[in-house]
């Protein structure tokens, strides 16, 4: 009866025309943030949202496996929904109460069903026939899903599922395993990835507040440490100065276009109608303002104060995370909207990605603290990633991404490592707390230091081949200088990155050193993250296909 | 089986893709020895001093491959490809990791893995004892397989791919003792002045990349022809570049005489045999693209030259027992490019060999000696050890003659064909220089030798020398063997069956049209060769032997500033230190400044925003985000300006 109930439903009521599968990946994480909320709202009572969740969402699930227009075109999200359904209640008993378990877990598997979903909306949604990706515009072409879209959410997805484990044991031993972390963490994930599809300013714009606001409050979680305070606010204060120059630029191509559609105001711009001036000056803000949420030099300042401050975990979040959503929408900016003023956009960005891979490098060098290092590597690497974006084509396009990708798992796994080596520690890990540490904990200081080698660029990591990728289309593009800076810069950095490899292996601790304590999440995350690196270096091929597929573009 | 014509090439082998015999096996050679270093690595605990077998067993399958691959290449010689798996594949840019093994490939295979398989053993009884007696196994098979696959790449990126883990397996050997703070400190050093190297190898990829469109070695050998000779120019140079670094030649030599810090079979395998000649290597595979360019390999040719001749004035001075047999490599190696500078390429790899097997010989040596003198080094607080070492002593002296070059020993042939064939092509300065440095060879080596073997003994009676264990004397003894008859075997005479082995696989100087310097023959120029090195070994035989030496360093009988020089390598590494290492310190410092005062000095001159969103916010934070708000507006102004001036 309930079959034919809801095979008659299915008949009657037609699915809406939203092409809803072009957000699809992005609607578990959602729900699980705010069904987390209501759990956390619910103390002992879980149970109480857990249930009705799960058959909400078992419903919904059948409803979707029932109602394609072909049978069986939605078993996959069905499926999912399903899953989730089922593992609301489950993962309450299963935790037992213990809300900060659960919301790990919880985030996880949304996490893991957001993939999924990614990859089933790439596989019969996107390709339909053949290996060649059709973009799609949905929501009155708010949103566009094409070979950037699915990179980066594959990107932000993944780096969210890796840092879940990785924090999980240093949100509890700091004693700031808030109920709204995870719940936080998946909202700026939604943003991320509405970001890397958003097709017009306006969708940009909230997707990036949508993550920053996240991120201002996840950077001042632990609210007794002044640092992290400090870094909080000094990331809201800078970060909406940045809000707001970039709405205003904005609004100054809304005057000059009329549109705010980013392939209509591609077709615009080149008019002559179109008041070059004006818009010249939007798209300037436009790039302060993304230069800002990428942290080029000189818009990159907040940078080291804020990764130093936040809690480890969130700064290897966002390192990983907001630049390879940063990237995503200024490729998709300056390809699609502002081709016809590319004479104006690549020399500036040309420069400051030069400016930045040095700048970065070279302030490295003097730092002390291991996070404030990795911080000044992480504004040299939003100077590499530049480069792609600056030679302006499918090929820097799709090296960018694919640069971003192995920054991020490289940069997950240093991160963790730190955090490693943090637990317990209670502060910052300076170089001279690393002395000893090859001895005493061999496999995290040798995980470390492969690490190390990938952001240096060393063969067989990721990064190597991300540097290869981006140095070849640089070239290919005719920016010999920039990939020469760019070679220069990367000296500078094996240099620092070579030291603290050095401090752990090399030189020994004048005391007896502590070992230290991975839990059994930390070395999940970092074995996993760390193979992550090893593969992508030894066996590109899968992810690097996919990126230079992203080339295709909703134009 | 698939026949390629190789047309056009300047390699005269025919380019053969196949899977089939031992060379469709031939990429375990360097799986073999990872494998062996991760099953060490992991299993430290359970394995204990079982270690060493298990990375000697990985050396020695990788050696029995290799005697296999050469059989099979040398048995019908051509270019084989084995094809692999795809690396990167990325817009008409594909690497993959197919394994290119003609005659050269051969013979550095079983050079390779030849010499290391000797260490392997060796080091069971030199690091007996040492508390990370396992890891120091698995680090050597590390390099092994590293240094297999750059050997075994078919295009620049796999080759870089070896080049830059052999450079990492070298810096965790160099640093194996870490205890002492200079052994870290020269890993630093080596791993820095490679990653320059590397830099210019980088380049040279790219140039390569963007002249042929692609990094595979027949591909690129294919298009030979049409290179134009600038751009060849250019691209000798870069690849150079690298080579210097990894080969130690000028300006890049510095790190090698620190890199002795290392365990003594790491200076052997490492620092002596294998990872040094990787530049020798780079260069003669190369050999089809320097050809197109004289000019540029006149260029290698005098840093070669000069190089060996500084080496050699340095290594006249040095009182450490390795750091005279490392200056001697640094000079060695600079004959190897001195050869492939005046277009002799088989020459300067039977050179490459013959001092495999004498310098790995002699290191080899100077471990055994320090095992016996309780870890000292300065050769004037040895001597006499002739009695007390015969094992040691009977090798030493086949290792002596055989890098003075006298006839018959391996040197002797390597070296002096290396001469003759500078003086035929047209280069008598290079010549000469050579002939000069053959004597300071044979002046150095035999200061060496007889201060530290011959004489009365010059320690105190704490030390009791002793002969080393058997796993020590019959590396020895093999590699001694070798030095003595290798040359002799492989090619005593020009044109004899290496040099027929080797020609099709190097780039073809036939069409170069070199004439002979003067008229001087080889019945000549062999004596002339044989007389250098009996005046050296005279003279040292004068000052070191004939003369009292029991006062220590100060019967030194060359006095006077040039010994100064010498002694301290011609100050050159302060040199380095006081340019590069202040310079960087320098830019990062100004970098720093700038933060600290230009990012400031704008916030004063910032005018009303500034003000306006800094007062907002000091009341809330130290002061920095205004500071920061101010240099982001500062920065946003300055691109608004950019643009507007570009639309203007």
């Amino acid at each position: 009866m309930l079959a034919t109930f809801l095979a008659q439903t299915a008949a009657t009521t037609p699915i809406p025309d939203v092409a809803w599968s072009s957000f699809a990946p992005e609607l578990p994480p959602t729900i699980t943030a705010l069904v987390l909320l209501l759990v956390a709202v619910a103390r002992r009572r879980q149970l109480l949202v857990a249930v009705p969740t799960a058959l909400l969402a078992v419903a919904a699930g059948v409803w979707l496996i029932a109602s394609g227009e072909t049978p069986g075109a939605l078993v996959v999200p069905g499926a999912v929904a399903i899953v989730l359904g089922i593992l609301a209640p489950a993962l309450v008993v299963a935790t037992r109460g213990r809300t900060s378990l659960l919301a790990a877990w919880a985030a996880a598997a949304s996490l893991v069903a957001a993939l999924v979903l990614t990859v089933w909306q790439y596989l019969t949604v996107l390709t339909p026939d053949g290996p060649t990706l059709v973009p799609q515009l949905a929501m009155a072409d708010a949103i566009a899903n094409d070979g950037i879209a699915v990179f980066t959410r594959l990107v932000v997805y993944l780096s969210a599922l890796l840092v879940i484990p990785l924090g999980y044991g240093y949100l509890q031993d700091r004693r700031i395993n808030r109920a709204e972390v995870e719940p936080l963490l998946l909202l700026a994930v939604v943003g991320m990835a509405a970001l890397g599809s958003a097709n017009d300013l306006i969708t940009l714009f909230i997707a990036l507040e949508l993550l920053s606001l996240a991120l201002y409050v996840l950077a001042g979680l632990a609210r007794r440490d002044r640092r992290s305070q400090e870094a909080s606010l000094k990331y809201f204060v800078t970060g909406s100065v940045a809000s707001a120059i970039l709405l205003f630029g904005m609004a100054l191509i809304y005057v000059a276009t009329g549109t705010v559609t980013l392939p209509e105001i591609g077709a615009a711009v080149g008019l002559v109608t179109t008041p070059r001036f004006v818009a010249a000056i939007g798209l300037a803000l436009i790039t302060v303002g993304i230069g800002f949420k990428v942290a080029l030099a000189p818009f990159h300042l907040w940078t080291p104060d804020v990764y130093q401050g936040a809690p480890t975990n969130v700064t290897a979040f966002m390192a990983a995370g907001t630049k390879a959503a940063g990237f995503a929408a200024a490729l998709r900016l300056y390809l699609v909207a502002f081709p016809d003023l590319e004479a104006l956009w690549v020399p500036v960005l040309a420069v400051l990605a030069a400016l930045t891979m040095l700048y970065g490098a070279f302030l490295a060098v003097v730092q002390h603290d291991v996070k404030r290092i990795l911080a000044y590597s992480a504004i040299s690497h939003a100077g590499f990633a530049t480069i792609g974006l600056v030679a302006n084509s499918d090929a820097g396009l799709s090296a960018t991404l694919w640069y971003l990708l192995t920054y991020a798992v490289s940069t997950l796994t240093a991160f963790g490592c730190v955090i490693v080596l943090e637990r317990r520690r209670r502060g910052e890990v300076t170089l001279a707390d690393l002395r000893g540490v090859g001895r005493s904990a061999p496999a995290i200081a040798g995980i470390l230091a492969f690490a190390l080698l990938s952001l240096a660029g060393i063969p067989i990591t990721a990064g190597y081949v991300g540097k290869l990728v981006v140095f070849e289309a640089g070239i290919e593009a005719g920016f010999t200088w920039l990939v020469l800076v760019g070679v220069l810069a990367s000296v500078v950095a094996a240099f620092f990155y070579l030291r603290i490899a050095g401090m752990m292996f090399l030189e020994d601790s004048p005391e007896p050193v502590e070992g230290p304590y991975p839990s059994f999440g930390l070395s999940v995350g970092v074995t996993v993250s760390a193979a992550l690196v090893l593969y992508l270096g030894i066996q590109p091929e899968l992810l690097l296909r996919l990126a230079t597929d992203a080339g295709v573009l909703a134009r | 089986m698939i026949l390629l014509a190789a047309e056009g090439s300047t390699v005269t082998n025919e380019v053969i893709t196949t899977t089939s015999g031992v060379i469709g096996i031939a990429w375990l050679i360097p799986i073999v020895p990872l494998l062996g270093f991760v099953a060490v690595l992991l299993l430290t605990r359970s394995l204990m001093d079982r270690a060493a077998y298990v990375a000697i067993g990985a050396s020695a399958v990788a050696f029995l491959l290799s005697v296999g691959v050469a059989l099979q290449v040398l048995g019908d010689p051509a270019t084989y490809v084995r094809p692999l798996p795809t690396w990167i594949d990325v817009g008409g840019f594909t690497v993959t990791y197919d394994l290119y093994i003609d005659q050269l490939t051969a013979v550095m295979l079983l050079v390779v893995t030849g010499v290391a398989l000797l260490v392997h053993i060796y080091s069971v009884g030199y690091m007996e004892g040492d508390p990370r007696y396992e890891r120091f196994f698995a680090y050597l098979n590390l390099f092994l397989a590293s240094m297999l696959i750059l050997v075994l790449g078919a295009n620049l990126l796999t080759l870089f791919l070896g080049w830059e883990l052999v450079g990492l397996s070298s810096y965790l050997l160099i640093g194996f003792w870490f205890e002492k703070p200079e052994f870290a400190s020269a890993a630093k050093k080596a791993f820095i002045t490679n990653r320059v190297g590397d830099v210019s190898f980088m380049i040279a990829m790219f140039l390569a990349f963007a002249t042929f469109g692609t990094l595979g070695f027949t591909e690129m050998f294919a298009q030979t022809d049409t290179l134009a000779t600038t751009t060849a120019f250019a691209l000798i140079l870069l690849l150079f570049g690298g080579a210097a670094a990894k080969s130690a030649q000028i300006p890049l030599y510095v790190w090698l005489p620190d890199a002795m810090a290392g365990p003594t079979p790491v200076s052997a395998l490492i620092h002596a045999a294998t990872m040094v000649t990787a530049g020798v290597y780079l260069a003669v595979r190369m050999s089809p693209v320097l050809i197109v360019s004289v000019p540029g390999m006149v260029i290698i040719a005098w840093i070669g030259a000069l190089t060996a001749l500084l080496a050699a004035l340095i290594a006249m001075r040095q009182n450490d027992i390795k750091k005279v047999l490392a200056y001697s490599t640094v000079s060695q190696l600079g004959y190897m490019f001195m050869a492939i500078g005046v277009g002799a390429f088989r020459e300067s790899i039977f050179h490459l060999v013959t001092h495999a097997f004498f310098k790995g010989l002699l290191f080899l040596v100077a471990g055994s000696v320090i095992h016996a003198m309780a870890n000292r080094t300065d050769i004037w607080r040895m001597g006499g050890l002739r009695t007390a070492m015969p094992v040691t002593f009977w090798t030493a002296l086949i290792g002596w003659l055989a890098i003075s070059g006298v006839p018959p020993f391996a040197g002797f042939f390597s070296k002096d064909q290396i001469l003759t064939e500078a003086y035929l092509h047209g280069y008598g300065p290079i010549w000469i220089i050579g002939l000069i440095v053959a004597v300071l060879t044979a002046f150095y080596m035999s200061r060496w030798f007889f201060l530290i073997f011959l004489g009365a003994p010059r320690f105190g009676d704490e030390v009791l020398p002793h002969e080393s264990p058997r796993s020590m004397t019959v590396p020895l003894i093999v590699l001694a063997v070798l030095s003595a008859v290798g040359g002799l075997l492989l090619n005593p005479i020009h044109d004899g069956p290496f040099y027929r082995t080797l020609g099709p696989a190097v780039g073809d100087i036939t069409d170069i049209g070199y004439e002979p310097f003067g008229s001087l023959t080889e019945p000549v120029l062999i004596p002339l060769a044989i007389l250098a090195a009996v005046v050296g070994i005279g003279v040292a035989y004068l000052f070191y032997v004939r003369r009292d030496v029991s006062m220590g360093e100060l019967a030194e009988p060359i006095r006077g500033p040039v010994a100064e020089l010498e002694e301290h390598a011609f100050y050159v590494d302060a040199a380095y230190e006081s340019i590069f290492v202040r310079f960087g310190g320098a830019v990062a410092r100004a970098f720093a400044w700038f933060d600290a005062n230009v990012v400031d000095g704008v916030v004063r001159g910032a005018g009303a925003v500034a003000v306006v969103i800094g007062r907002s916010s000091r009341g809330i934070q130290t002061g920095l985000v205004r500071s920061y708000v101010a240099a982001f507006l500062a920065g946003a102004l300055a691109i608004v300006a950019v643009v507007l001036v570009q639309v203007r």
